[in-house]
């Protein structure tokens, strides 16, 4: 029986997770407080955040666990820095201040900042804290878990073996043979930013052709046992983080791509530009490679644990919704699980829940992912008002005759959203199609490359009828692809990306106002799907209270209103 | 108008007309050629951008829901200065917005010494944008600082009137604040440039430190190589 915040920070995402007697009970990125995307800060105010929202303070916590160990990480710096010598003449000052300004006094801070005693602070490890966000949030009995990142001390890919309430490690690659560093090098190479920008990677992939295939399996060789060796002579993360590639990557592939340089395509969602449909290759052949080393990961996996037929993934690459999706149709496991913060801030949770199994407490599965603070419609009438803003109370019908007129809604319901996901709490809605929805969104809202597709919501028990290869694993927390089926793809013209692809969410009654915007289109004689993306404008975090809110809808005059509980939000015409 | 200008020069009014005739003094050479004047702007969009962000922390924490509101307005202001800026640093889109910081300064400072913090910041920055358009008139980008120097001013109003509402109608206080908050800048100027100071420093004697320790890199390649393929627990 025991009190638990997990908390990861210091790297990328930090997050807390409130763990009591191994049930769940709140946790919240620090991005969504300071409005920092990404915040790696220590996340003092999200953890107070999460505290009163379960009416505690930290002065009842039995334990605060951070998500790795500070002396492993200061190890693996000191003995990556020192065997990449001289190379890493220029990362050695950078990394070991890091290290010694805050990282290795971690604990010390956390007591400070929350206000509790040193003794009551812990560590666990990185992986093994993805390992349980994973495998307990699954809810399965056995399970190989695999978890694949850039670097969490010096480990890049762990395997583990899940029985029970126990977690077991079978065997690991160490740095710098490093799948999401691979990945990064590459988001790096195209101009996007690195632990942003991997979701275009992923997003501009289906745009261009595997043509590059050949140069990224000599880049990253998959051994016939499964592990992969990168040719360290294309990377620079081994001597320096900061640089991504190194000049050996640029004469395969060129030179990178201008960071913010605008995309513009054709009708067909072709590049006009011959250099960017090369980088739409490379993107291709980049993706196409993930999921190539994905699958021989799952299958070493398999081969640790024959007699197990549930695969749970995390770590940053489990985010990677298309290769979780194939994985889920080719890697010979029965179920694929993704829980909904698969990437750091799921560490949180992990750590929490592997220090309340040392004190006896058994993990319960995740049913949703809704465990930040709530917001209501009554904490936000008072200051949407102030800001000239009109309310008015709402129907589920006229919301979905509203978006079929072609408005785009935001949908605020409840608790916010825990992992990068909106899954109907925070959500920005519209009709699923035709695709210039897509667009409008992307240019006028959202100020980003035209090639980001959006995700439909659909009705948990209708899902089968317009989309091939879902399953409840990926689709509750929309952590995996799916495919429209090909009847339905102009319909859904908005919500279905240039490969025929969508990024599936099922709904069902844990988020009840989507759940019942679903039904209410269905009764019109829609079919039962949104689009729904994230409540957030460019680079900025998802919405968490009613200043955010009020704010975006502010900054946002293509949005036309903000629906919460039963009000509607609109300004004043 | 004229009230606004008494209360300027009541309140650090020498550093804020200083800042104008500095800002025209060096107009030239701040935008002197389309690449500086790109630089010089992006510090502005990430100045405004930082400012938005600190003001949407205010809106969150204050107790006063008059204030939540004004804040959040004001925050809205400079996100769109922030944005207009960042347009105007790259006419043609092909940029990444800067990174940029918070100073958690409302949870630091408490609401008050925020407000005469803002308001100090609300008036340098117009004095600022003054001696730009001075200097460059009414051609691009002294356009710009026209257009946004209308914000900074009901900016620097509102502060004015929301710090001496947290000083409980006392005037002569808040100009105390405004005061003391000149001087904490300045400080945190001093302070951040010896910070600078010391990070050279360090990272020179880190440098030496790691030439002198090769022959630990010698023997920590020979004995600990990189590793390869799959390590068993
Ligand atoms: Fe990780
Ligand atoms: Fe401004
Ligand atoms: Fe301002």
């Amino acid at each position: 029986m025991s009190v638990v915040l997990g908390v990861s920070a210091l790297y990328h995402d930090a997050a807390v997770a409130l763990v009591i007697d191994g049930e769940l009970r709140g946790a919240l990125q620090q991005e969504r407080v300071s409005r920092l995307k990404g915040d790696p800060r220590l996340p003092i105010a999200a953890a107070h955040a999460v505290l009163a929202a379960a009416h505690m303070t930290a002065a009842d916590l039995d334990a605060v666990v951070f998500y790795e160990n500070p002396f492993a990480r200061l190890e693996h710096v000191l003995v990556s820095t020192l065997r990449g010598f001289p190379q890493t003449l220029r990362q050695f000052p950078r990394a070991m201040a890091a290290q010694l300004s805050q990282k290795l006094w971690v604990k010390d801070e956390l007591a400070a900042g929350l206000g509790i005693d040193r003794t009551r602070i812990h560590h666990d490890e990185h992986h093994r804290s993805h390992a349980a966000s994973a495998y307990f949030a699954s809810g399965a009995q056995t399970a190989a878990v695999l978890c694949v990142d850039g670097v969490g001390e010096d480990t890049c890919t762990s395997v583990w073996r899940g029985d029970g309430t126990s977690l077991r490690l079978l065997s690991r690659q160490l740095f710098p043979h490093s799948v999401g560093l691979f990945y990064a090098a590459i988001t790096a190479w195209l101009g996007f930013r690195v632990l942003e920008g991997e979701q275009q990677v992923m997003g501009l992939a289906a745009l261009g052709s595997p043509t590059k295939l050949a140069a990224m399996e000599r880049l990253a060789r998959i051994n016939v046992d499964g592990s992969i060796e990168l040719d360290l002579s294309c990377f620079a993360h081994h001597y320096d983080h900061t640089l991504g590639f190194s000049a050996g990557f640029v004469k395969v592939f060129g030179p990178p791509r201008r960071p913010g340089k605008a995309w513009v395509l054709d009708d067909q969602g072709v590049p006009v530009d011959a250099a960017d449909r090369h980088y739409a290759d490379v993107a291709a052949s980049a993706q196409h490679h993930t999921e190539a080393m994905l699958l021989a990961l799952a299958q070493h996996a398999r081969s640790l644990c024959p007699d197990v037929d549930t695969l749970c993934l995390a770590g940053g690459v489990a985010l990677n919704a298309c290769a979780n999706g194939i994985l889920s149709q080719r890697s010979g496991f029965a179920r694929v699980f993704v829980q909904p913060a698969a990437g750091d801030a799921g560490g949180a949770l992990g750590a929490a829940w592997n220090f309340g199994r040392s004190r006896g407490d058994v993990p319960r599965p995740l049913a949703h992912a809704a465990w930040g603070p709530a917001l209501t419609a009554a904490m936000m009438v008072p200051l949407a008002t102030a800001c000239g803003l009109v309310s008015q109370p709402v129907v589920p019908a006229e919301v979905v005759a509203r978006l079929w007129r072609g408005q785009v809604l935001a949908l605020v319901d409840g608790r916010s959203e825990f992992g990068p996901r909106a899954l109907g709490h925070r959500s920005l809605l519209a009709a699923p199609g035709p695709r210039r929805v897509q667009d409008h969104i992307n240019t006028a809202i959202k100020r980003r490359e035209p090639f980001r597709p959006f995700a439909p919501a659909v009705l948990r028990d209708d899902a089968a009828a317009y989309f091939d290869h879902v399953t409840d694993d990926l689709g509750r927390f929309m952590t995996g692809v799916s495919t429209t089926k090909t009847a339905w793809r102009e319909t859904l013209g908005a919500v279905t990306h240039h490969d025929g692809t969508a990024r599936v969410q099922c709904v069902d009654e844990h988020a009840p106002h989507l759940h019942a915007l679903l039904q209410a289109a269905q009764a019109a004689g829609h079919p039962p799907v949104l689009l729904n993306t994230s409540l957030n404008g460019r680079r900025e975090p998802i919405c968490q209270g009613a200043v955010d809110v009020v704010r975006f809808l502010l900054a946002h005059p293509d949005v036309n209103g903000v629906v919460v509980d039963d009000v509607l939000l609109t300004r004043p015409s | 108008m004229a009230r606004q200008r008494g209360l300027r020069a009541q309140v650090g009014g020498v550093a804020v007309s200083l800042r104008r005739h500095l800002a025209r003094a060096t107009a030239w050479w701040a935008f002197r050629s389309p690449r500086a004047a790109s630089a010089h702007l992006l510090a502005f969009a990430a100045a405004e951008r930082n400012s938005e962000l600190e003001l949407l922390a205010a809106a969150r924490l204050t107790p006063s829901d008059d204030r939540r509101a004004s804040y959040v307005r004001h925050a809205l202001d400079e996100g769109r200065h922030a944005n207009a800026f960042f347009k105007r640093a790259h006419p043609d889109g092909n940029a990444l917005f800067p990174d940029v910081d918070v100073d958690d300064l409302y949870q630091r400072l408490g609401e008050r010494d925020f407000l005469a913090l803002v308001f100090v910041g609300e008036a340098r920055g117009a004095a600022q944008f003054r001696g730009y358009i001075d200097a460059l008139g009414a051609a691009e980008p002294g356009r710009l600082f026209s257009g946004i120097i209308v914000d900074e001013d009901r900016h620097e109003r509102d502060t004015w009137h929301h710090l001496v509402q947290v000083c409980h109608g006392d005037e002569a206080r808040a100009r105390q604040r405004v005061r003391t908050m000149i001087l904490w800048m300045a400080w945190r100027r001093w302070h951040r440039a010896g910070r600078t100071m010391s990070s050279m420093l360090y990272a020179a004697c880190m440098t030496l430190l790691f030439v002198a320790c090769a022959p630990l890199a010698w023997w920590m390649k020979r004995t600990r190589p990189e590793p390869r393929g799959w390590a068993q627990p």
